[in-house]
């Protein structure tokens, strides 16, 4: 398990990141979200101890990771800035990280590389950017980490390379128990891949919870009355958004899915429908208060 | 047990990988360092192994058997006359080597990529720093390490171990490990501090810089500002070896700096090893017998060494990786970067007027000063454009920097709040050495006659002029002549410029290291030295006993050698031919002498020296009579020709004598010209007995035809003696120079231009011919007068140069001589 105690990260006047708090089960996929520049990469690199929290802590384990080499060990961070060893190749890499992962696998590295169809012994910077992307990924998965933090992973890979990625991350954590924290603005892929989410804003985490729990806590309703209602007209509702087009209302509430679905079934609507939000229309609908005013600026 | 075992493997992991980036650089220092330390020598032993040669350097004056087994080690610190340059690079090659190597070996550590990789590593800060560091520390040991080690394993061999060389080994790997090292982690510390890759390169350099910067500025205010600096007088590169630098503020210092590090010990200790004991090298004479190398520097250095590992191990822990990839993160290391570039600016102000007023230093530090301001805010302005952080508030530290600065001349300025001009208590001295002067004399001016080669030594008295030794006074009355003198040399010092020619400061050096009766010494360089001083120091009981003596035992040297029953014709070495010249040149006559007529003369000049004061030596109040030139040998010009370019010598000069043989026809190498004054009667009257007496008449039918003329007190000559100092106060015969030996005919005549001078018309033939009586081809220049060149006709073709002081010359002749000065 992964605690995130208080953490707060301060680039010099600067704060990204304040008291975030949370922690992600062995077994699970954390997704990341949120706008550019919200904290996801700061986050992630805090994790790894590339960066040192200004207060509070990150455990693994119960153990602190900041500047604890048998900890560290069990964490691969990919980031979004893909590094090699200058002139290397694939397998050369994977002697550099088996030096240091002592659970380095090179089996696990020979068959991922087969179905990647990567060829390990040609130079790495002569790979396009998604077949390095796909080396940095098989190189990770073979040190079998405990923890492996994703940054931006799945950018520049093909459709294909993208489902492939994503069900060995699945599989991966199912058969080894291990923690992925991923951040992306790919919410799509995220809601398929991950079973917990956090959304990043304003330097907080918003929103951590469970991908099921997010799914029933929320939900889009359309409703048509005779007469025209507004807003105040729906006590008792947690509204977080609602939009009205004539006699049209729609609404976005938080809350148990049936029991909203009742209450509102008791205000005897002309109609009622109901509408699982994706996690894109979560994140939206959540962001919303940061709305852009886009007019007159042409 | 497993965890510990894996933990090293990482270590070790992190070790190698970074060991591969760091090699490339210390390789190729290893290769210099193998041409210097092991190449080098061994081809001096294949040369020892030639027995003409083995025997020609066992014959040398300056190496003997015993001496010969240390000679391949001796490459430590490389030895001949090249050891200087050698040991340099040596210093250079470690130093560039293990910065360029701490360069490479962090710079994955600087890199915005590489950061994510290296720092999310299974390593701690600590080791992730340690391994690294060890890795370039290792190629940077082993390019200093092995090729010495294979030299000293080379000496061993071939002539056994001794303790000497054993010591020497330990102390050259030390001190060149030290050096390099500490070069390498100056220069990680530089790119730990810094966000960039070439931010960190750059400073790198500086870093290992500035203790040679600091050395520098406190040499410049030192020489610039301080009146009787306890230091002797050196520039760093040109003496940088020699016994006397030890005494120089950048000597006592030198190992407070990377380049110079140790690097005299080395030489030091080279030249014992090399030379064994009793030797006469030309240099390190008072390095006699073999000293052990003075550990001490190393030790602290090595305990410096340590220090600086752990702040780096510290700087690195506590480095944000957040601040890689951004430009000027560090505020210390920019304002050490400010702090030393304002310095530096405002000492090279003192450099660009040193030899001017204390009040004119002082305006041109601080021009500088403003200057360097300036600069550093622009320099700054720029970076904080750049920067992530607002570099742009460190400008507020400058005024504390240029405080600082002030307060440092200051100190100076003032003789550290007047100490340095405090004279040692006459009764507190044992003794005092002082030194004429440091800078070497030229001749440039001096008489030449311009029709051949015409090389007239320094005549032998004045040799001991020429300043490179210390004059000894131990007696209490000599002793307080050089106190008064000491007196005048802090008044000089503060003295504004003066139109007096006599007042005007000539751009030597004298050095006064009294000796005191507790055994400490006292050592003050004044700068600020005059025509006036000059006469005052030769005045002084002391400097002249000194200087006579050194005459008087060169001369004894030479008698003794004629007269060694030994000697036979083949090596009777010195001269016997030689040539008498009028005061003017116009006259020459050659002279075969016999071995005891040379004695004589040696005896009748003997005298003269020892009678007459050295001042009138150096400058007569009687007429000048001429010159006696004696050489070894002569040799015949092949190549001169005739008017009309026809050569004359074939067949022509193998049948002259050389008393007949004109001396335009010979090349002149002479072995020493004595000039002869009035006053020597000594000399005179053997000139008399011999009958050569005659010969110094001046020849009146060679008609002189352009007579040119400059005072010494013009502002060309101040000029020349102040700041070009390549002005020879001892106005004399130009020493020999390999530039004029081409020269041999006089058409190829130099033509020697006095500064300042302007042809002088209208003179008679009778104040011509009074002039030519009464100038002198040798004069201590010290007093008023003029410099005048004569040309003669087409048939003579001489060109000479002769000095009139004032005092001779009448109202009228000043008058027209001063026509046309320009000034």
């Amino acid at each position: 398990m992964i605690e995130i105690n208080n953490i707060t990260k301060k680039f010099g006047d600067f704060t990204a990141l304040e008291n975030m708090t949370f922690t992600v089960q062995k077994g699970s996929i954390y997704g990341l979200v949120g706008y550019n520049g919200a904290g996801k990469t700061t986050l992630l690199k805090t994790i790894a101890d590339v960066y040192r929290a200004t207060d509070g802590t990150v455990k693994l384990n119960g153990e602190i990771i900041a500047d604890n080499g048998n900890i560290k060990e069990k964490i691969f961070y990919v980031a979004d800035e893909i590094y090699f060893v200058a002139n290397s190749t694939m397998d050369k890499m994977a002697q550099f990280y088996a030096g240091f992962y002592k659970n380095f696998n090179f089996d696990t590295y020979k068959k991922l590389s087969e179905i990647f169809g990567l060829d390990t012994t040609k130079r790495l910077n002569g790979f396009s950017k998604g077949m390095q992307r796909q080396a940095e990924m098989v190189l990770a998965l073979s040190t079998r980490p405990e923890v492996l933090l994703l940054d931006e992973s799945f950018d520049g890979l093909d459709p294909a390379k993208r489902t492939l990625m994503r069900d060995l991350i699945i599989e991966y954590t199912r058969e080894t128990n291990a923690i992925v924290i991923i951040s992306s603005h790919n919410l799509h892929e995220l809601e398929n891949m991950c079973d917990h989410v956090g959304l990043i804003n304003g330097k907080k985490l918003v929103i951590n919870t469970s991908v099921d729990d997010m799914s029933a806590s929320v939900c889009k309703f359309r409703v048509i009355f005779n007469d025209k209602r507004d807003k105040e007209d729906f006590p008792g509702f947690d509204i977080k958004n609602f939009k009205r087009d004539g006699k049209i209302i729609t609404m976005v509430i938080a809350g148990d899915y049936d029991e909203v679905e009742e209450k509102l079934a008791d205000m005897a609507p002309l109609l009622l429908e109901k509408y699982p939000l994706t996690l894109e229309e979560i994140f939206l609908n959540e962001m919303e208060a940061l709305s852009y005013d886009i007019t007159k600026i042409f | 047990m497993t965890l510990l075992k894996f933990s090293d493997k990482k270590f070790n992991s992190m070790y190698k990988s970074r060991l591969k980036s760091s090699l490339f650089f210390p390789l190729i220092g290893t290769i210099i360092m193998f041409a210097i330390t092991v190449i080098s020598p061994v081809s001096e032993m294949i040369t020892l192994s030639n027995p003409d040669r083995y025997e020609y350097i066992h014959d040398s004056a300056f190496m003997n058997i015993e001496n010969i087994r240390y000679i391949l080690f001796g490459y430590i610190g490389p030895v001949e006359e090249t050891f200087p340059d050698t040991t340099i690079l040596m210093y250079m090659t470690v130093i560039i080597a293990a910065i360029l190597c701490a360069i490479m070996t962090f710079r994955d550590l600087t890199g915005k990529k590489t950061a994510n990789v290296y720092y999310s590593l299974g390593l701690s800060r600590t080791k992730l720093f340690t391994s690294t560091y060890l890795s370039g520390a290792t190629a940077v040991i082993f390019m200093t390490v092995v090729p010495l080690a294979t030299s000293f394993i080379i000496n061993s061999l071939v002539f056994g171990i001794s303790k000497e060389l054993l010591c020497a080994a330990v102390f050259s790997v030390s001190a060149l490990c030290n050096v390099s090292l500490i070069a390498y982690t100056l220069s990680a510390i530089a790119m730990i501090l810094s966000g960039m890759f070439f931010e960190g390169a750059f400073f790198a350099f500086f870093l290992n810089s500035i203790s040679a910067i600091f050395t520098f500025c406190i040499c410049m205010f030192s020489e610039g500002l301080l009146t009787g600096g306890g230091f002797a007088h050196r520039s760093l590169y040109d003496e940088i070896f020699i016994d006397s630098f030890i005494s120089t503020f950048l000597g006592k210092t030198s190992f407070l700096n990377s380049l110079a590090h140790s690097a005299t010990e080395v030489g030091k200790l080279s030249y014992c090893l090399y030379t064994g004991s009793n030797d006469e090298m030309w240099f390190f004479t008072s390095l006699e017998t073999w000293q052990s190398p003075d550990f001490i520097p190393v030790i602290v250095w090595t305990v410096i060494l340590i220090g600086l590992a752990f702040l780096a191990t510290y700087l690195f822990n506590n480095k944000k990786a957040e601040n890689i990839g951004f430009f000027a993160t560090s505020k210390p290391l920019y304002r050490i970067f400010f702090a030393t570039m304002i310095a530096a600016f405002s000492s090279l102000g003192v450099t660009r007027c040193r030899d001017f007023t204390k009040g004119l230093t002082w305006l041109f530090i601080l021009i500088s000063l403003v200057v360097s301001l300036l600069v550093c805010l622009i320099v700054n302005l720029i970076l904080s454009k750049l920067s992530k952080i607002r570099l742009k508030e460190e400008a507020r530290f400058f005024p504390v920097y240029s405080a600082i600065v002030i307060l440092f001349a200051t100190i100076f300025s003032t003789g550290f709040f007047g100490y340095t001009n405090k004279i040692p208590d006459l009764e507190k001295v044992k003794y005092v050495r002082i030194s004429a002067f440091a800078d070497d004399y030229y001749g440039y001016y001096g008489n030449e006659l311009c029709d051949v080669d015409s090389q007239f030594s320094i005549p032998i008295y004045l040799n001991n002029f020429s300043g490179e030794n210390f004059y000894l006074i131990d007696t209490k009355e000599d002793i307080d002549d050089i106190r008064e003198l000491h007196k005048d040399l802090i008044k000089a010092d503060n003295a504004k410029i003066s139109s007096d020619y006599t007042q005007t400061k000539i751009g030597s050096v004298i050095t006064l290291e009294y000796t005191l009766t507790n055994g400490k010494t006292v050592l003050r360089t004044y700068r600020n030295i005059t025509p006036q001083i000059i006469e005052k120091m030769l005045s002084c009981n002391g400097v002249e006993e000194n200087i006579k003596n050194s005459i008087v035992s060169n001369l004894d040297n030479i008698i003794q050698k004629i007269n060694a029953p030994d000697v036979e014709e083949d090596d009777y070495s010195f001269g016997k031919y030689l040539t008498v010249f009028s005061n003017d040149f116009t006259s020459a006559h050659n002279i075969e002498l016999t071995a005891q007529q040379i004695n004589d003369l040696l005896e009748a000049y003997r005298k003269d020296v020892e009678q007459l004061p050295i001042l009138t030596l150096y400058q007569p109040k009687e007429k000048s009579l001429g010159l006696l030139t004696i050489r070894n040998d002569y040799e015949i010009i092949n190549n001169y020709n005739d008017a009309n370019g026809e050569p004359i010598i074939d067949g022509l000069a193998s049948e002259l004598s050389y008393a007949t043989l004109p001396y335009k026809l010979m090349h002149l190498d002479g072995e020493m010209s004595i000039h002869i004054s009035q006053e020597m009667v000594n000399t005179i009257q053997w000139a008399k007995s011999v009958g050569i007496y005659k010969y110094f008449e001046i020849d009146k039918t060679v008609s002189i035809t352009t007579v040119e003329a400059t005072h010494n007190n013009s502002s060309f000559i101040k000029l020349s003696i102040s700041k070009w100092r390549n002005f020879n106060m001892l106005f004399n015969g130009i020493s020999y120079d390999d530039a004029y030996v081409e020269s041999y005919c006089y058409e190829k005549s130099v033509d020697v231009t006095l500064p300042g001078s302007h042809i002088v018309y209208n003179l008679t033939e009778s104040e011509i011919n009074y002039i030519r009586e009464n100038a002198y081809p040798i004069y201590l220049a010290t007093t008023p007068g003029y410099f005048i060149k004569m040309t003669t006709d087409t048939s003579n073709h001489i060109c000479m140069n002769l000095f009139i002081p004032d005092s001779v010359l009448t109202d009228e002749l000043k008058t027209k001589l001063a026509e046309g000065i320009i000034e």
